[in-house]
């Protein structure tokens, strides 16, 4: 559909243009929030993003495009719930002392790109990405898997340019690092 | 690997083709790595969510509607209690004031005599008259009280003189 006419639709409170919305951004909104959170408890969150995006749609003005406003909104919420959570844990943490830390999941189910890849690295591979922080897997979840621009990036988390490029160099890095420590690479 | 190279390759400033061996597979390496953190991030979302996010919309859409139905009633309501107010009262008698309270409601007794209710002056048919006698009856039996003794009368009775 014309983003244009589904920018009005939401504007003017139409619950078809939501539908419409969650089709077309839902999936993509979860994978974001997933990568961020690192846990699947993402339904909470989407409907967060929706309920904020009903909210606040009248103040979208156009300037950036309504993927990269969504993905901030995403991103925000997120940032609030991880906050909300570590206010949580600190609370319990008098509870909870030995408890580990709660670590990334990894899929639940089975699935194509599994099955083609031997149990052990699909794992070790699952536990490397799970040592990165929340930020190192948002940024490099949105440059290299969802392939955004350096620029959508920016807008997105609300930083300058040179500061993502910085973080994704380091994030990287960081990544790469984690990679030879368990051997993949050289 | 060169830590700059690595990220111009990740960025496709450099060509697939112009890269050495090592450096392509620690390219397939890496992207294999990111298959992983894409897998862990698929996320397919639910049919229920959407209704339940799709309802929670609608009712956020018509919640100002609800709120502004909400306050015409409390203002009809409103409306209503000060008129009923201005226009009626309601009488708190006290035993020793049934002469009033007779008055209130409509009996011109004393409390002396039995009431006596005269509903019309001049029934018509046997089947009205009977009607009318079962009415007295009735009205004896509910409002009998009045003309009882005051000592049997200890407590207090209210009266609502209302237009309604």
């Amino acid at each position: 559909m014309d983003e244009k006419k589904l920018i009005d639709g939401l504007k003017k409170k139409k619950v078809w243009a939501y539908e419409v919305l969650y089709d077309d951004y839902a999936p993509r909104l979860g994978s974001v929030i997933k990568s961020y959170l690192g846990f699947d408890d993402v339904e909470d969150v989407i409907q967060e993003v929706f309920i904020k995006v009903f909210r606040n749609v009248r103040k979208f003005r156009g300037d950036a495009k309504l993927s990269t406003w969504l993905y901030r909104i995403a991103v925000n919420v997120c940032k609030d719930t991880l906050a909300k959570r570590k206010r949580n844990n600190e609370f319990l943490t008098d509870f909870r002392e030995n408890e580990d830390k709660a670590s990334f999941e990894p899929p639940a189910t089975t699935n194509v790109f599994r099955e083609v890849m031997d149990e052990i690295s699909f794992e070790e591979l699952m536990s490397v990405v799970g040592k990165l922080s929340e930020d190192d897997r948002l940024l490099i979840k949105l440059r290299d898997i969802d392939d955004l621009s350096y620029e959508e990036i920016a807008d997105i988390l609300d930083k300058p340019v040179g500061t993502v490029k910085s973080r994704l160099h380091y994030a990287r890095k960081r990544l790469k690092e984690l990679l030879e420590e368990v051997g993949y690479i050289g | 690997m060169d830590e700059e190279r690595f990220v111009h390759i990740l960025d496709r400033e450099i060509p697939f083709e112009e890269l050495r061996v090592d450096e392509k597979k620690n390219l397939k390496s890496y992207v294999k790595a990111l298959g992983a953190l894409k897998e862990s991030c698929c996320y397919r979302p639910s049919d229920d969510l959407k209704k339940r996010t799709v309802s929670k919309i609608r009712r956020l859409k018509i919640k100002p509607y609800r709120m502004l139905g909400t306050v015409a009633a409390c203002l009809v309501l409103g409306f209503f209690s000060v008129s009923f107010f201005t226009g009626n009262t309601i009488l708190i008698k006290k035993k020793g004031d049934l002469y009033q309270l007779a008055n209130v409601l409509g009996y011109s007794s004393t409390l002396d005599e039995r009431l006596r209710v005269n509903l019309t002056a001049f029934p018509q048919e046997e089947t009205e008259r009977n009607d009318i006698a079962m009415m007295e009856q009735e009205m004896e039996r509910s409002l009998g009280f009045l003309s009882q003794p005051d000592d049997q009368n200890a407590f207090e009775i209210s009266g609502i003189n209302t237009t309604y």
